[in-house]
């Protein structure tokens, strides 16, 4: 428990069980809640051993054991600045990537990328290695002390903390530039794809401003990697002609029970999906609803019911694309493993960070899947022949499960992002001298 | 009822907090004018540059402390010279001191009751020849469930709640002829500093930027009184009159 003296009210703890994204680890921790980074800055101070996440829930299952204290940075989301010509915005970690969209997308802005979850925290995309076109951040080192760090100032730093998940401090402030769009409107062209060939050949051959695809998971055999592939461009004003197609907004309103949320019913679901989806189809819809389809449910993590989900990520690389997807369907069909929320968007990394993919082009595969018994067997195995392959996965959740040499291979500047942590946070206070000790440990 | 058509300068007393901020961002989206007040400068300007680059709003902020107050009256004056449309107020100021540490030392309790009940009622009160001349705006303040029906676990906070329900009461009856709505927010389980830490679950607590949205739609209609969220009406219609020789018996 920290010293709450002269600490003010706001930073009173509350105690409560917190879950890992999947739900299906918890902890009990003390929780903070600061409304301003001068009280975030107390409680670095004060504390001994942090975690930060954006909400109450959801954390990543590498830090849910080891920390007793959690920053929630939900209330740090003031903008401090926008530049209405330039698109340069500076703005608080805890701000939310809808929050950008609703606010800035009427006046014709963005921010550049397509990213998982429209709800993500822009501190957590940072973290977690999604978010690279950074000018400048400001983070609160473990030590209590303000520090403005760039590609061109404390570079080892920031190279650590973009995809650190946390462990060189806690980012309070970033410096993006915004993207100008013409309308908030798309005009999307989606097709139905009897395979993965068919995919990756309109990936390759429309170029529109954004593209996805969706596939069935649950698909074996001759309909393995079929699937729905989008593609959308900015309606000019005057093109905007017919309805436009908008997602309704809705709660999910308790955890979804065991008989909706089993692989029959799901693959089912898949299949009507696809089956009854036309050809070709052209729709006017807003970017929001096109990026972000499920960002109009709200609570869509009771879908996978109480037992929750994996969010797995997969990075593969433009070479053999096809035959690597493939023989990663065939193993997650294989071991029942499917969801009906699996996407491929095209991947372009900058490689800035320590740990971030190496893979400079090729394509993110999303999947959530559902918990069931015995998955984190199955997912441990899948990882590591994902990894053979020569794909990319953001291994850092379950790194500990790793041998230290075979990390070594994935993260070829993981000594150097070591160095960094153990220099950057000499007392441990966020846990990162722990990320491959246990390994060496076992070796010494 | 009403709607705002016109341009308004929406004043926020006690600005920092969670719902008068998201309050804030609601008007400054509408393109009203703001003006910010509470205690903590720093914080102030924060949201004063984050009203700036979401909607390009100015807005102005002036030191507000309801426990000074003699103080009240300048405070008052730096508003109306600021004030560029007709005046609302929405005031989300109160503290929710426990019952234990009131009754333990005699300042909090002075401290709760002057807060919650006395300050408001004095400041409101210097802006009510603003509104007979304006003849229109809304005065929104955050109430209590707890002022309806005293809860064992802190009826004195409950009674501060009580005692500035009744001025709002009476307050409303007074502005209604000229135009000026009065709504009392009996606010309950709201994600806010008040309740944090205080509950294991939070299931049952409403976000603060929800809160905020409800009281911003109906605030502005001018309706008299809104229990956010609504299903406490019921519970509160019921417990409210219910007999005292049944309620006494109650745990709550």
């Amino acid at each position: 428990m920290l010293n709450l003296e002269k600490m003010g009210e706001a930073l009173y703890p509350k105690k409560r069980a917190i879950n890992n994204h999947g739900q299906t680890q918890t902890a009990l921790m003390n929780l903070y809640r600061p409304n301003k980074i001068s009280q975030l800055q107390d409680l670095v101070i004060k504390s001994e051993d942090l975690i930060v996440m954006h909400k109450e829930s959801g954390i990543d299952s590498l830090f849910i054991q080891e920390a007793s204290n959690a920053i929630i940075t939900e209330y740090l989301d003031n903008i401090t600045n926008f530049d209405r010509y330039t698109g340069k915005i500076i703005l608080e970690s805890g701000v939310t990537l809808e929050e950008l969209f609703d606010t800035f997308l009427s006046e014709g802005y963005i921010l550049p990328g397509h990213y998982i979850d429209i709800e993500s925290s822009i501190g957590g995309l940072i973290a977690k290695g999604e978010l690279e076109q950074i000018e400048w951040l400001d983070i609160i080192t473990p030590e209590g002390l303000i520090k403005k760090i760039s590609p061109n100032k404390d570079s080892d730093i920031f190279k650590s903390t973009i995809s650190g998940y946390g462990l060189t401090g806690i980012i309070t402030k970033a410096c993006l530039n915004l993207q100008k769009v013409s309308s908030s409107i798309v005009k999307v062209n989606r097709t139905k794809c009897e395979n993965l060939s068919d995919i990756f050949k309109l990936f390759e051959e429309k170029k529109g401003d954004y593209r996805y695809a969706w596939i069935d998971t649950f698909a074996t055999g001759v309909n393995l990697g079929r699937g729905l592939f989008y593609s959308a461009k900015h309606s000019s004003s005057e093109s905007l002609e017919g309805k436009l197609i908008s997602i309704p907004r809705f709660k999910i309103p308790f955890h979804m029970p065991k008989i909706i949320t089993n692989p029959a019913v799901l693959s089912r679901i898949s299949e009507l999906k696809y089956k009854y989806s036309k050809d070709i189809k052209e729709y006017q819809t807003s970017l929001k609803d096109f990026l972000y389809p499920f960002s109009q449910i709200q609570r869509k993590d009771k879908l996978y019911g109480r037992q929750g989900y994996y969010s797995l990520t997969i990075v593969i690389p433009e070479k053999d694309k096809v035959k690597i997807l493939t023989e990663i369907l065939e193993i997650i069909s294989s071991n029942f493993i499917s969801s009906i929320n699996s996407r491929i968007v095209p991947s372009k990394s900058e490689c800035i960070g320590y740990l971030t993919s190496p893979i400079k082009e090729g394509y993110k595969v999303l999947i959530d899947v559902p918990y069931q018994l015995g998955i984190e067997e199955i997912l441990s195995e899948l990882e590591e022949k994902i990894l053979k392959m020569g794909c990319f996965l953001p291994l850092i959740n379950n790194i500990q499960n790793f041998e230290t040499d075979f990390i070594k291979k994935i993260y070829k500047n993981i000594d150097k992002f070591m160095s960094i942590i153990k220099e950057i946070d000499p007392k441990n206070k966020m846990g990162g001298h722990k990320l491959i000790q246990g390994n060496e440990d076992e070796k010494n | 009822m009403k709607k705002i058509r016109e341009k308004r300068t929406w004043l926020i007393l006690g600005s920092s907090s969670r719902i008068g901020r998201e309050f804030a961002r609601l008007a400054g989206k509408d393109g009203h004018q703001i003006i910010l007040s509470g205690r903590d400068l720093e914080d102030l300007e924060t949201i004063s540059a984050d009203l700036k680059a979401r909607y390009n709003t100015s807005a102005k902020y002036y030191k507000l402390d309801i426990l000074d107050i003699k103080r009240l009256k300048e405070f008052v004056g730096k508003v109306l010279e600021a004030a560029e449309h007709n005046i609302s107020i929405f005031c989300t100021i109160g503290i929710g001191t426990s019952n234990e540490e009131a009754m333990e030392d005699v300042n909090k309790l002075k401290d709760l009751i002057n807060t919650n009940y006395l300050g408001i009622a004095a400041l409101l009160n210097l802006f009510i020849p603003r509104f007979k001349l304006q003849e229109s705006g809304e005065i929104i303040v955050m109430g209590s469930y707890s002022g309806d029906i005293a809860l064992k676990k802190n009826y004195l906070y409950g009674s501060s709640k009580a005692g500035l329900h009744l001025y709002l009461n009476g307050l409303r009856k007074e502005l209604f002829p000229i135009g000026v709505s009065v709504t009392t927010v009996k606010g309950r389980m709201i994600d806010s500093r008040m309740h944090w830490g205080q509950t294991q679950k939070n299931f049952s607590l409403i976000k603060a930027k929800r809160a905020a949205e409800i009281v911003y739609k109906y605030g502005s209609i001018g309706i008299d009184m809104l229990y956010v969220p609504w299903y406490f009406s019921v519970t509160g219609t019921i417990l409210k009159f219910m007999p005292q020789i049944l309620l006494k018996r109650f745990k709550l």
